[in-house]
């Protein structure tokens, strides 16, 4: 029974692991933000191949019972990946402020050009430098 | 030596910016007076993403109109007006509320404290000679507070922090074009300027009550803008100060 629940959680995570690597592959997900979930699932991986280390790691910091160990690790690892991504908006939200006003104001400036070139007979100059 | 007002505004480029987001009852009302009580500014009206007429309305009644494709917020539009200025080299320019609450007629009041006293920016206060709309108490509360409290950060004295009406030099421009608070901005905007030893003063404006449309802040919301604005500022004065170099005007 013991043996089966960590097969099943390896599994869980070496698919997850194919996942990561399939969305990476087919340019769904960026490398930057890949990397972080490659490294959560490597991690899942060996602790559910030698669990073990989540005992011995309990025990040195004096924690009874080992799971919650796991589920402290696991809140931290989630905080952080959220925090990544509030500032990963933040960011996005912030280049799109300066995209909308850009876009705005170029867009004006070829009305305004527009405009210049539909008056008729204004300046008969042949230059068509620039 | 003696100039007339006129005289100077004739030498000098001044830009009206007018943000406005769904104001289709009282923009052509803005546009006239502004046309009427300072000829001497263009009138850029910036529309935030209205879904109504705001902008065919302002672009008929002669302003020069930016749209912006979405709703940035009273910031980024404004902030999309200091652009405008600093790619067309304007002197000054001056924010005025697209729903008719601020007066026209005052801006040659702002023009001549700014020229007086040599500030970077000057803020139209309606509290300082109490006269016209005079805000609703929780309001008036509210904007007490944040005075006090940018008073006391900048050790300039703000009577009316959440102004929108106000008149900015050149180097202010420079500054408010390359960075600006999102939403929310006019607290906040007050330190940034301190924080680049830019300064700023306030003149007394009369202000009416909004002529049209709906105000922008519902109760839930002005704890938010409370909240919000006291963090961003605090926050902002932990910043270092460095003076502000107008390197990057092209």
């Amino acid at each position: 029974m013991k043996l089966n629940i960590y097969l099943f959680s390896f599994l869980i995570s070496l698919s997850f692991a194919a996942t990561i690597l399939y969305l990476i592959r087919n340019q769904k997900l960026k490398e930057q933000y890949a990397l972080l979930w490659l490294t959560l699932s490597a991690m899942m991986m060996i602790l559910t191949l030698f669990p073990s280390i989540l005992d011995d790691l309990a025990r040195l910091i004096r924690i009874d019972y080992a799971p919650s160990l796991l589920y402290l690790l696991s809140v931290v690892g989630i905080l952080f990946i959220l925090l990544h991504l509030t500032m990963a908006v933040s960011s996005l939200a912030q280049r799109n402020v300066e995209l909308i006003q850009t876009l705005a104001l170029h867009e004006h400036k070829i009305q305004a050009l527009m405009k210049r070139n539909e008056e008729p007979d204004k300046e008969v100059e042949p230059k068509d430098s620039r | 030596m003696f100039h007339h007002r006129q005289h100077h505004h004739k030498h000098d480029k001044i830009l009206a910016i007018v943000p406005a987001y769904n104001e289709e009852e009282g923009i052509e009302q803005v546009i006239a007076s502004l046309q009427t009580y300072a000829p001497y500014a263009d009138i850029l009206v910036i529309n935030d993403g209205s879904t109504d007429n705001t902008g065919l309305l302002a672009e008929n009644a002669g302003a020069t109109v930016l749209h912006l494709c979405s709703n940035l917020g009273i910031g980024g539009a404004v902030q999309t007006g200091y652009r405008y200025a600093v790619e067309n080299g304007y002197d000054y320019a001056v924010q005025i509320d697209g729903d008719g609450q601020h007066n026209p007629a005052d801006l040659d009041k702002l023009l001549c404290c700014m020229r007086e006293n040599g500030a970077d920016m000057v803020v139209g206060s309606r509290f300082i000679e109490k006269e016209g709309f005079q805000s609703t108490f929780a309001r008036k509360l509210g904007i007490d507070l944040l005075g006090s409290l940018v008073t006391r950060l900048t050790g300039k004295r703000m009577t009316d922090p959440t102004s929108g009406y106000r008149l900015c030099n050149r180097r202010a421009i420079a500054l408010f074009a390359q960075q600006y608070p999102a939403d929310y901005p006019e607290v906040e905007a007050l330190v940034l300027l301190d924080n680049y030893q830019l300064t700023f003063q306030e003149t007394p404006v009369v202000m009416k009550e909004r002529q049209g449309g709906v105000s922008s802040i519902s109760p839930l919301q002005s704890i938010y803008y409370m909240c919000k604005v006291i963090l961003a500022i605090l926050m902002m004065k932990t910043r270092k100060k460095k003076a502000w170099e107008m390197s990057h005007e092209t």
